[in-house]
């Protein structure tokens, strides 16, 4: 019994936190670190609307993240990455 | 406590207060900033995204965040937001026209004709003064409306509350919210409409039909009108 309790305590707080749009500075960090792989790659002369669109939309989520708006803040940061992912892939 | 740390509190709460509020006409005025800066960037040439890359993209971003901001109902971020997001889209278009080679571009195809909204302002609606109780005066010419939304299922409406300008600003806009809420309600409850198919919008004292300095006028000012929004 004590083992299905803690399975069942384990899926609620699972399934708690899927609903939650958790964005933190490490995502934010990982996505600059993208950019910056881009920018090495000569994102800026090779793709560069797909750079600074990178870039801009990051900028837009560190700003939402510091007021606490974790939903917008993880829409941009998305959008931020696969933009960057875009700039990279152009420029190899 | 003395006497101005007391007030200082007060100002402070009332401040912190008005804040968070923005009225109809700021917000109608914000949205039009947008749709216009959106109109803008929409127009841009086809390859400024190309040839002024940086401005476009900061435009977009920027353009995208006022849109979440204004979703959401965050008025007082967009606020701050939509006049930066119309500079960002006149650099790009500067932009644009100092880097961007000239294309041949196809004459753009005529503009649709206009849509038209039918607005009409029911009358027979009446209110106890300074009140939003419908009288029962008033349930025939809500009732003859009810009838056309039930039999048309497709059809749906925005209500809107206007008022003369007998009292405050601030309480005429209340008003006429509720008075516009009272119609929806009567027409869902007594005819079981979708509220989904009727909208509800408050314009206090700010759009008025006739002179307000007049008993005619101010009775032409307290209206509800009807605008179909979807035929």
């Amino acid at each position: 019994m004590k083992g299905w309790t803690g399975m069942l305590f384990a899926v609620a707080v699972a399934a708690l936190v899927a609903g939650c749009a958790v964005y933190t500075p490490r995502d934010i960090s990982a996505v600059e670190d993208l950019i910056r792989q881009a920018e090495a790659a000569g994102a800026k002369q090779k793709a560069p609307y797909e750079y600074y669109s990178a870039v801009e939309h990051l900028n837009v989520s560190k700003e939402e993240l510091s007021e606490a708006d974790d939903e917008n803040a993880k829409v941009f940061g998305e959008k931020a990455k696969a933009m960057a992912e875009k700039a990279l892939q152009k420029s190899r | 406590m003395n006497l101005q740390k007391k007030c200082f509190l007060v100002c402070l709460g009332l401040l912190v207060l008005s804040a968070g509020c923005m009225s109809t006409a700021t917000r109608e005025a914000l949205q039009s900033d947008y749709d216009n800066a959106m109109r803008l960037f929409s127009n841009l040439p086809a390859n400024a995204k190309e040839c002024a890359p940086q401005e476009y993209a900061k435009a977009e971003a920027k353009l995208a965040h006022v849109q979440e901001e204004m979703g959401e109902g965050h008025w007082t971020y967009a606020g701050k937001y939509v006049p930066e997001a119309d500079q960002l889209v006149r650099e790009t278009q500067a932009a644009a026209k100092r880097n961007c080679p000239k294309v041949a571009k196809a004459a753009p195809p005529p503009p649709p004709p206009p849509v038209e909204r039918p607005t009409f302002v029911l009358d027979g609606i009446y209110f106890d003064l300074d009140k939003a109780t419908i009288r029962p005066s008033s349930e025939r010419t809500l009732d003859e409306a009810g009838s056309v939304l039930k039999r048309f299922t497709s059809v749906e409406v925005r209500i809107d509350g206007h008022t003369d300008s007998t009292g405050s600003e601030q309480h005429n806009q209340g008003l006429s919210e509720r008075r516009a809420k009272a119609v929806k309600d009567y027409l869902v409850r007594k005819f079981g409409i979708s509220s989904d198919r009727i909208k509800t919008m408050g314009y206090g004292e700010t759009r008025p039909l006739g002179d307000n300095k007049t008993k005619k006028g101010r009775q032409q000012n307290r209206r509800i009108e009807f605008i179909i929004t979807k035929q």
